[in-house]
């Protein structure tokens, strides 16, 4: 178990230099001067290259790299060249929000696709599976940002249950400000959870073909017995494998759904940054982005052991 | 007293007829072996009792376990019954226990599903049932996961629920088919005993007469969804009456008639065919091509001393001699070792190396027949895939016609792989399900690098369909569209394609029914007299082994504890564990002279400790 999850850390960590690396050299090669952007382009040249001076833009790359990459690790991501803020002080606000969404949405994700996706396994080719079979083909196809629209359009504008964008910050409360990433997260987690149904389903119907379960019914077990007790856990493991790949994807998604709205999340951050070529705020932001999906990746991985026995091993 | 019984039971399948009225019945303390090849129904009797039915099944007539009709009962009546009063075992223990959950676990839930009892107790109970079929909770703590087990002891872990409760009739389908022979003999020897002590009905599906005839008290025949011929065990091996009976027991004993000269085989010189002739090496294979006949002094107890040698005026051959012997081999194997990097058990020592292949050494001549004998894991296929030039081994060499595959440059491989090719066990696993027949044949043609053109490649396919039995047109179908012996002889035209000097069959018939097999083995036979074939026969059959083999090599833990002619080896083995795996394996005709030599009634003699496969 112990040297399962070393190795699983030894390339959690080489896939975190090697991302660093790309997105470094990436924003190199990107064209677009940031002394440019920010004092026009009727700057002096003078005044040009003490700004580059300023921020360290006329030091050679590698150099530059080994600064941004020591300044990560302790926390320091920098100046934002369009605020003049610390990048890490933007981040951090920005993190109250994105984060909370992400959760939401993961949870959602799961909450709904884990019992849909059973209870169509379990009625296979009966009225609820083609139903839900239907329903989830449409969730696929939909982008998120319509579905987003189409939420404001219900629950905000004509139930006007829910805000339609917004968000007031945590100082507001709890509720205030939980119920504005309500919308989003949904948004967010539909098309999402769509996909992990039809996973969970299959998976679940491989599970029910297998022997074990048949050997289960001979001892006594009824049908929902025998799904409950032996076969989720095992149709469960494919379905962690595809979690941890959709939370990139949720991710990416709300860069799209925060615009939408108007949340000031990592993703509007993000979104603006590149337009004002913001790049070390970009820099930072995908590198905390990839770090968390790594991160997620490994605690997938965790979750294998926890699940599945034959991936421990006895000491 | 009748406990179970099967009464006119129709079974269709979405409208298409799987089962036509059939009629069984096991006693109260009897066991009732069902015989049949696969897609006799047999194994949908059993469903069809535990109304654990395929979609789409609809059965008719009357199942009765103690005098009530299981087919009128509900779900919920069923569920109730189910392990309660009928216990199951099924055919493939390495995959009927749930994975994530251990032994324990699984095995209390028997108790806690019908018994409501509280966990702790249900855990003791447990501890207790896997205690009884061999599983000491000391040596196999109840959390070890199936993973953790053996196929033997995973067997033992489904008998323990199936007998958990003492039902009133066990159903065993196929249950040690999986198994190694060793391992075979101890879960028969644990169900018998199981049986015997608490007066349980077994109902036990097989294709295996020899062990039936080790088994059961009674037998019935099916065939295409009928019952042929049923009847107490003495009387049907005395007298079968229906002629299938008397196919499948013809096809279970049978030995290929090999047109074999009493002279050694076919030498080539060169890598060319020429005849030869000398003295020695193939002296014991005239004895061969005999049925073995049941021999009195194999009956005596394990232990005893060797039966007296018989036709052997000569001592046992030794390597040396054999190497003295005339022609050059085709394939050699000097001690060869193959290892595999094991388990790191410290960070910082290097991880142990596991031998699967310890030092073996064998020789395999032109026209000649070997035999690899051993249980799963001994390293034979290893040893296969190290001769194919597949792996390189870690010691040792393999020699090519007298060259070492070591030196070989990308052309000697490619020679080398012509005159070696290779047929595995499961014929439909080996090819790919898109490509038709003649592109699948056509395969290693590759190998001659454009020495034919297209009319002779197609004359070539023609020529190996025919020569395996099937027609030229077949070259048009896909895998799916042939059955699994004709997949076989696909299997086998490919590897005779390229006329090559020997094939390695990997397990060949293991897959296949006991007719088939005998028609596949006549083929085999009948290939090696008309092309000078040699063959590496591998397998864990015995049975198959000694029908098809002039010389055999014993196999256990990666090496080779006997070797000699295949009908002295059998007839007189020197290595302990070949005796253990000689008494061991079903053999019919010393079943039928045991079971005729206890009185009835008595059980045979209790055997070994088990020890847990």
């Amino acid at each position: 178990m112990l040297v399962y999850l070393a190795k699983r850390l030894a390339s959690l960590a080489a896939t975190l230099v090697i991302a660093s690396v790309v997105i470094f050299a990436v924003m190199e090669v990107l064209p677009g001067d940031p002394a440019e952007i920010m004092l026009g382009t009727n700057a002096r040249p003078d005044t040009l290259a003490a700004l580059r001076a300023d921020f360290g833009l006329d030091r050679p790359a590698p150099e530059r790299y080994a600064a941004w990459v020591a300044g990560f690790v302790q926390g320091d991501l920098g100046r934002s060249y369009t605020y003049s803020v610390p990048v890490g002080e933007l981040v951090a606000q920005r993190l109250w929000v994105s984060l909370p969404l992400a959760a939401i949405s993961l949870l959602l994700t799961v909450l709904i696709a884990v019992p849909v996706g059973a209870l169509a396994a379990a009625r296979r080719n009966g009225p609820a599976d083609v139903g839900i079979m239907a329903a989830t083909q449409v969730g696929i196809a939909v982008p998120n940002f319509w579905f987003a629209m189409l939420l404001v359009f219900v629950f905000a504008v004509s139930l006007r249950l829910l805000p339609a964008g917004g968000f007031p910050g945590w100082g507001a409360g709890l509720w205030p400000a939980g119920r504005s990433l309500i919308l989003p997260a949904v948004a967010l987690a539909l098309p999402q959870a769509s996909i992990l149904a039809r996973v969970m389903r299959s998976s679940l119907i491989d599970a029910l073909g297998e022997d074990y379960v048949r050997t289960a019914r001979a001892k006594g077990l009824s049908r929902s017995e025998v799904v409950r007790r032996h076969a989720l856990r095992n149709a469960l493991i494919p379905v962690l494998t595809i979690m941890g790949l959709q939370f990139s994807f949720l991710l990416a998604g709300t860069i799209i759904i925060e615009n939408v709205f108007f949340l000031p999340g990592l993703g509007r951050l993000v979104f603006q940054a590149i337009t004002q070529r913001d790049l070390i705020v970009v820099k930072s932001i995908v590198m905390l982005l990839v770090a968390s999906v790594v991160i997620v990746n490994f605690l997938v991985e965790v979750a294998y052991a926890a699940v599945d026995p034959r991936l421990r091993r006895r000491a | 007293m009748t406990m179970f019984s099967v009464e006119g039971l129709d079974l269709s399948i979405y409208g298409l007829p799987i089962l036509k009225g059939v009629s069984l019945s096991v006693g109260e303390g009897e066991i009732l072996g069902l015989v049949g090849e696969s897609g006799s129904g047999k194994s949908m009797t059993a469903l069809a009792a535990m109304q654990l039915m395929p979609r789409g099944a609809q059965a008719r007539g009357r199942i009765l376990l103690d005098g009530e009709d299981l087919l009128s009962k509900s779900e919920a009546q069923m569920c109730a019954l189910r392990g309660r009063d009928i216990g199951m075992v099924f055919q493939e223990p390495m995959t009927a226990l749930n994975p994530l959950k251990t032994i324990g676990a699984q095995v209390a839930e028997c108790f806690a599903q019908h018994l409501g009892a509280r966990r702790a107790e249900c855990t003791a109970w447990a501890g207790q049932a896997l205690e009884r079929v061999g599983l000491p909770p000391s040596r196999f703590p109840l959390d070890r996961y199936p993973h953790e087990l053996s196929g033997g002891q995973r067997q033992r872990v489904v008998i323990a629920m199936a007998v958990a409760l003492k039902p009133k009739l066990i159903i065993a389908d196929e249950p040690t088919t999986a198994l190694d022979v060793t391992t075979q003999a101890q879960i028969l020897e644990l169900m018998r005993e199981l049986v015997a002590e608490e007066g349980t009905s077994l109902l036990m599906i097989t294709h295996d007469l020899a062990v039936v005839a080790e088994m059961a008290d009674r037998v019935t025949v099916m065939r295409h969804g009928e019952v042929v011929e049923e009847g107490t065990t003495a009387a049907f091996f005395s007298g079968m009456r229906h002629p299938y009976s008397k196919a499948l027991l013809e096809a279970s004993t049978h030995v290929p008639a090999r047109r074999k000269l009493t002279a050694p085989p076919i030498l080539p010189r060169e890598g060319e065919v020429a005849p030869h002739s000398g003295d020695g090496g193939g002296g014991a294979a005239a004895v061969e091509g005999t049925a073995p006949s049941p021999d009195p002094t194999r009956l005596a107890p394990r232990g005893a001393s060797h039966p007296p040698l018989k036709g052997r005026d000569q001592p046992y051959p030794s390597p040396s001699r054999r190497e003295e012997g005339p022609g050059t081999p085709i394939l050699v194997a000097q001690s060869v070792v193959r290892e595999y990097r094991g388990r790191r058990r410290s960070l910082f020592k290097a991880p142990e190396k596991r031998r699967a292949v310890d030092a073996v050494s064998l020789a395999v001549r032109p026209g000649e027949s070997v035999g690899l004998v051993g249980e799963s894991g001994c390293g034979k296929s290893t040893l296969a895939r190290t001769l194919m030039a597949l792996e390189p081994p870690q010691g040792g060499a393999v020699l090519f016609r007298g060259r070492s595959f070591a030196d070989f440059s990308a052309a000697d491989l490619t020679a080398m792989r012509r005159a070696v090719q290779v047929v595995f066990q499961d014929p439909y696993g080996s090819f790919d399900p898109r490509h038709k027949a003649g592109r699948l044949v056509a395969e290693p043609l590759h190998l001659l690098r454009g020495e034919i053109d297209a009319a002779e490649r197609n004359r070539r396919i023609a020529a190996v369909l025919r020569d395996v039995g099937l027609r030229p047109e077949d070259a048009d179908k896909y895998p799916h569209e042939f059955s699994g012996g004709q997949r076989q002889r696909l299997a086998i035209a490919r590897a005779l394609i390229t006329r090559p000097a020997l094939i390695i069959l990997d397990e060949p018939v293991s897959a296949l029914d006991v007719s088939i097999r005998a028609q596949v083995l006549d083929l085999l036979a009948d290939l090696q007299a008309e092309h000078g074939l040699a063959y590496l026969f591998i397998s864990h059959d015995l049975t198959v082994v000694r029908a098809i083999t002039d010389r055999v090599l014993v196999m256990r833990a990666g090496q080779i504890v006997e070797e000699g002619p295949t009908a002295e080896v059998f007839a007189a083995p020197r290595h302990a564990y070949t005796r253990e795996l000689l008494a061991a394996s079903p053999d019919l005709s010393r079943a039928l002279a045991a079971r005729a030599m206890r009185p009835a009634g008595a059980g045979p003699a209790a055997g070994e400790v088990p020890s847990g496969g």
